[in-house]
């Protein structure tokens, strides 16, 4: 079977699916409800057959693309690489363009300024105050047939102005407006190093202190989409100040070093449990992934965890399996 | 009119079933074997052919779903009728589709392999398995080959959510391929 069977496959599926993707139509949200993004995948880049991500990378014939500035750049003596990373920091690194035909192109949304790839993270309903200053206008146009040296400056699977996210770093991240007043934030989320984790989490994602509750789904609720979602109760709140403090104070690692046993074939399918939503005070949310073991990952950048103490871990896993 | 009068109509072996069921969606017909086959002449042949299916099978068939019988006959015979080399040659928009639905494959050699309706079948239970803004995205981008922009359109959403229930949908179907035990 391959993907012509499925698309031709896909004729025989009960005949109500096909009623209902055209005769029904999808509830609108409440302008002051954020909407849950229950939908982004590992929120780095594009898919090849075969299951791997990679993204458009910048190291098109455009030689102004392979520099640029911004916090915690990518101390390697080479471009796009691990090699020569501080000892007890890990880098994410500037991701190839893989024109393979069987790679897709516009399968995530996704821009490039300033030589960064910003691939989207979030959709809010309301987010016109995160908006910050303008700074440029992605032309769109890459699809699956886009070669090379059409991965450029302000190219992009999207089109649209972008705009700064007012207290966060642009070289972080940027935003893009919807005509219906909604926005959605973008991430850069490669050519960059880290240490602890509060050089995500403190710096680049102001999580301590700026939320206002936490939620939490199970995995296999965040995985099928049901809406089912929990709230921490604020009599647990020092168990989460303790686990916010672990996760500052942990060391990043990549996440395919994270152990798996015998008989486990995927960190997210074996190991994930908990996905936890700090509603932050701006109308944001930080949305953590958390695995056995002790593994916590950023959703919008998880080629990269931090593993924290057992215990503190177990105290907040007790709360959400309460 | 009424689809039940329309079906109605066919059971009467009433000439105006095949007029009727020509307005009410001949156009819609037409647009979806369109978008599979880039040739208007083609695309017109397979709704007629629709249209002698469904002559032929109501009765004894009375569709609940009027319009979604008579697109799986005309998307079933447009794929029919494609010829893929040349699809790809012309960059039709089913290359892409097809590429994109190669990506929830799963690289396993595990045992069973599917054929038609069996395709169908599992790709049902695993449809029943989503949400209901996830299935209609994967519907209308898959089964009536619409454009991420048309899909946005359609339902009042950002074209980046699209692309991103879509992205995270397919992950999902290469994950409940593997472990239904499903191969290439």
């Amino acid at each position: 079977m391959n993907g012509k069977d499925l698309l031709v496959g896909l004729s025989f599926v009960d005949e109500a699916y096909v009623d209902e993707a055209e005769t029904r139509t999808m509830k609108k949200p409440s302008p002051a409800r954020w909407i849950p993004w229950v939908a982004i995948a590992a929120c780095l880049c594009l898919v090849i057959a075969g299951g791997r991500l990679l993204a458009p990378g910048l190291n098109g014939s455009d030689e102004s693309l392979k520099n640029y500035s911004g916090i915690g750049e990518s101390e390697s003596g080479v471009m796009g690489s691990e090699e020569g990373v501080e000892e007890g920091r890990v880098a994410v690194p500037r991701l190839e363009v893989d024109l393979n035909p069987m790679t897709s192109a516009n399968l995530l949304a996704f821009f490039i300024y300033q030589g960064r790839s910003y691939v989207c993270y979030e959709e809010l309903a309301a987010g016109e105050a995160l908006v910050g200053e303008y700074l440029g206008t992605s032309v769109g146009a890459i699809d699956e047939w886009t070669p090379l040296d059409g991965y450029v400056e302000l190219a992009g699977s999207v089109s649209g102005d972008f705009y700064a996210v007012k207290g966060y770093d642009p070289s972080f991240m940027l935003c893009m407006k919807n005509g219906d007043g909604s926005v959605v934030t973008y991430i850069n989320d490669n050519g960059i190093t880290l240490g602890k984790g509060a050089e995500l989490y403190e710096d680049r994602l102001h999580l301590s202190g700026n939320y206002t509750s936490v939620d939490f789904q199970t995995r296999a609720d965040w995985f099928y989409g049901t809406g089912v979602m929990s709230t921490i109760a604020p009599e647990h709140q020092p168990i989460v100040d303790q686990f916010l403090a672990a996760v500052n104070e942990a060391d990043f690692i990549y996440s395919r070093d994270i152990p798996l046993e015998e008989g486990e074939t995927s960190i997210y399918d074996d190991k994930e449990i908990y996905h936890l939503f700090f509603r932050m005070n701006n109308g944001m949310s930080t949305h953590l992934r958390l695995l056995e073991g002790g593994y916590v990952q950023f959703q919008g950048l998880t080629d990269v965890s931090v593993k924290i103490d057992q215990a503190v871990f177990d105290s907040l896993i007790g709360v959400l399996s309460e | 009119m009424e689809d039940t009068r329309i079906i109605a109509l066919y059971w009467a072996r009433s000439e105006d079933a095949i007029r009727e069921t020509d307005a009410a969606y001949g156009r819609k017909l037409h647009v979806l074997a369109d978008r599979i086959l880039r040739c208007h002449e083609d695309a017109q042949e397979c709704v007629s052919d629709t249209y002698m299916k469904a002559w032929n099978t109501i009765p004894p068939q009375r569709p609940a779903y009027f319009f979604a019988y008579l697109a799986k006959i005309c998307r079933h015979f447009a794929l029919g009728k494609l010829d893929w080399n040349n699809a790809a040659k012309r960059k039709a928009d089913i290359v892409s589709l097809t590429a994109e639905m190669e990506l929830c494959v799963p690289d396993n050699s595990l045992e069973r392999k599917l054929e038609g309706e069996e395709i169908g079948r599992t790709l049902s239970r695993f449809l029943a398995e989503q949400s209901q803004e996830n299935r209609m995205i994967f519907m209308r981008r898959y089964w009536y080959t619409d454009s991420v922009a048309e899909i946005a359109a359609r339902y009042g959403i950002s074209e980046s959510k699209v692309k991103t229930r879509l992205h995270r949908t397919r992950m999902k179907l290469r994950t409940y391929l593997e472990r239904e035990g499903i191969y290439l």
